[in-house]
């Protein structure tokens, strides 16, 4: 008998050191759960001044027969506001818009979802450090919390609830280095299938295009007049660049910043005559800031001083 | 045996009323009893009750039997388990009752105790320390999509009134700036989306086919 009551006791003093060595795993059940369980699922995006609401369907086919080819199927349908159908079917996505012809890019994963639930662990254990924090009730369900915390103070940090019976995330926001939440990304319904949900069944054989779309090279010559001569930690530029369309107003260069999971877009386009502004939609910082002739606008997950380093550094 | 006895001793195996004196005189006489389990046998027969085969020594084997049997004592059961659902853990609770009140039991429960008290502190403070999280959790202060730093300059209340086609003028360039910007959120949204096939289309290192344009696309 006593032995058992020190049993009990040296069990519970050590369920803290042992909880405190898994986030990583934890980390990654919820990364397999988002992969590889079926589900219908409607999550909400808050950011400061808006909240937007999806359903996200996904599920996995197995074709019969003596190789099993498994598909992943998946859906993001916004719930209130008319806007972008997205498909994925394996590694296509598909954005189909009311009035324009669906496009098709390559994609392991929808870019709307948060990119922190898809990106390879081994990226993201470069830039985080996962702490498990206690649990707590999130939609009638035991949550647990898992602090992704940066490496970095320049980086945001995350925090993720997972679902401590499936590991399934049920929230994850994004906070400032004092702790703010910036976005919050949050389940509301969930519901877990053995099956692939039936919606999906018709995305299975529905006729769509295969082949993405080839895109132009950029033209070199546009980003020679203009060179980044200072990066933020642990960016990169990405060696090919986009040519970037706008209806209105010439765009003299853009480069597209990468650390692995976050971007960052610089835009240099002819100066419009406006003051330097800075904005914050969720995580992401709007800088426009003028220079002689042009306007230089950053946006990216970044602090404004930042931002404004940045933009000095276009030369 | 008179005739009369045997009346009234047919008459009570044939479920007639019985007097006591003739009660006494059936148990005492041997004679009678045996009239009597001859009268109960006829009429077993007339009422067809009888087995295929008829044991008539049964009652007297049985008396065999019962001589046999050991004598038993019979005793009132000394403790009385009042809660049928302690019967399953009566005998280790017991044992733990009984081992409840030596001293070492006694100095192993107040340990007990003790480490349990320092579990509730431990987690106590780790909820405290969770508390500054739980404001966080609470909903989120509703901002505007707005200037940071004060670094934007905002269209002043005192000029409106001044020059009211001026304030129009500013409120023309702010809507300008803001479809702007929204095209340029739009352009990198596009970007974001087709990282992963220019980084594809570049390691293939196919030719690049020129004039298919991507529109960007609302949300």
């Amino acid at each position: 008998m006593p032995a058992f009551f020190w049993w009990v006791v040296l069990l519970l003093l050590a369920l803290p050191a042992a909880a405190s060595n898994d986030g990583w795993l934890q980390f990654e059940r919820s990364q397999h759960a988002v992969r590889h369980f079926n589900f219908d699922l409607t999550y909400v995006h808050v950011r400061a001044n808006q909240i937007n609401t999806f359903r996200w369907l996904h599920g996995v086919h197995q074709a019969e027969g003596a190789i099993p080819v498994k598909t992943e199927l998946e859906q993001l349908i916004p719930q209130d506001l008319t806007g972008t159908d997205t498909f994925r079917r394996g590694d296509r996505v598909y954005y189909s818009t009311p009035d324009s012809p669906v496009q098709v890019t390559l994609n392991h994963y929808i870019k709307e979802l948060p990119a922190i639930l898809f990106h390879d662990q081994l990226e993201i254990m470069k830039l985080y450090d996962a702490v498990p924090g206690s649990s707590t009730s999130l939609s009638g369900r035991t949550a647990q919390l898992l602090r992704l915390t940066s490496l970095a103070s320049s980086r945001f940090s995350y925090w993720l609830w997972l679902d401590a019976e499936t590991g399934f995330p049920l929230r994850v926001d994004t906070v400032d280095i004092d702790n703010q939440v910036l976005e919050r990304w949050m389940v509301v319904h969930l519901q877990v299938s053995p099956t692939l949900p039936a919606e999906l069944l018709q995305l299975l054989t529905a006729d769509l295009p295969d082949d993405p779309l080839i895109l132009p090279e950029q033209s070199s010559q546009t980003n020679h007049r203009f060179t980044l001569n200072w990066l933020p930690d642990g960016y990169q530029v990405l060696s090919q660049q986009l040519p970037v369309m706008t209806n209105h107003g010439n765009m003299l260069a853009s480069w597209l910043l990468t650390d692995g999971l976050h971007q960052i877009s610089v835009f240099v386009q002819p100066n419009a005559g406006v003051p330097v502004q800075a904005y914050r939609d969720g995580a992401t910082t709007i800088l426009v800031q003028p220079k002689q002739q042009v306007d230089v606008t950053v946006i990216g997950p970044l602090d404004v001083e930042v931002a404004r380093r940045l933009a000095e550094a276009v030369q | 045996m008179s005739s009369e006895k045997q009346d009234w001793l047919s008459a009570a195996s044939d479920n007639q009323g019985i007097s006591a004196q003739q009660l006494d005189s059936l148990l005492q006489d041997p004679d009678l009893q045996q009239q009597w389990l001859r009268y109960q046998m006829i009429g077993s027969v007339i009422r067809k009750e009888l087995p295929e085969q008829i044991d008539t020594d049964f009652a007297n084997r049985f008396e065999l039997l019962l001589e046999q049997e050991e004598e038993h004592q019979l005793q009132p059961e000394v403790q009385i388990q009042a809660q049928p659902v302690m019967m399953t853990s009566t005998t280790r609770w017991n044992r733990f009752k009984t081992s409840a009140n030596k001293p070492w039991m006694k100095s192993v429960m107040q340990g007990a105790i003790a480490a349990s008290v320092a579990l509730v502190a431990v987690v106590g403070v780790q909820q405290n320390q969770q508390s500054p999280d739980d404001a966080l959790t609470s909903p989120l202060p509703v901002l505007q999509t707005r200037p940071i730093g004060g670094v934007a300059t905002p269209v002043s209340l005192s000029q409106t009134t001044v020059d009211s086609r001026f304030a129009a003028q500013e409120q023309q360039l702010k809507v300008e700036q803001q479809r702007r910007l929204q095209e340029l959120m739009q352009a990198r949204q596009q970007q974001i989306r087709l990282m992963e096939q220019t980084a594809a289309q570049r390691k293939a290192a196919e030719p690049a086919k020129p004039g298919v344009e991507q529109q960007p696309h609302g949300n």
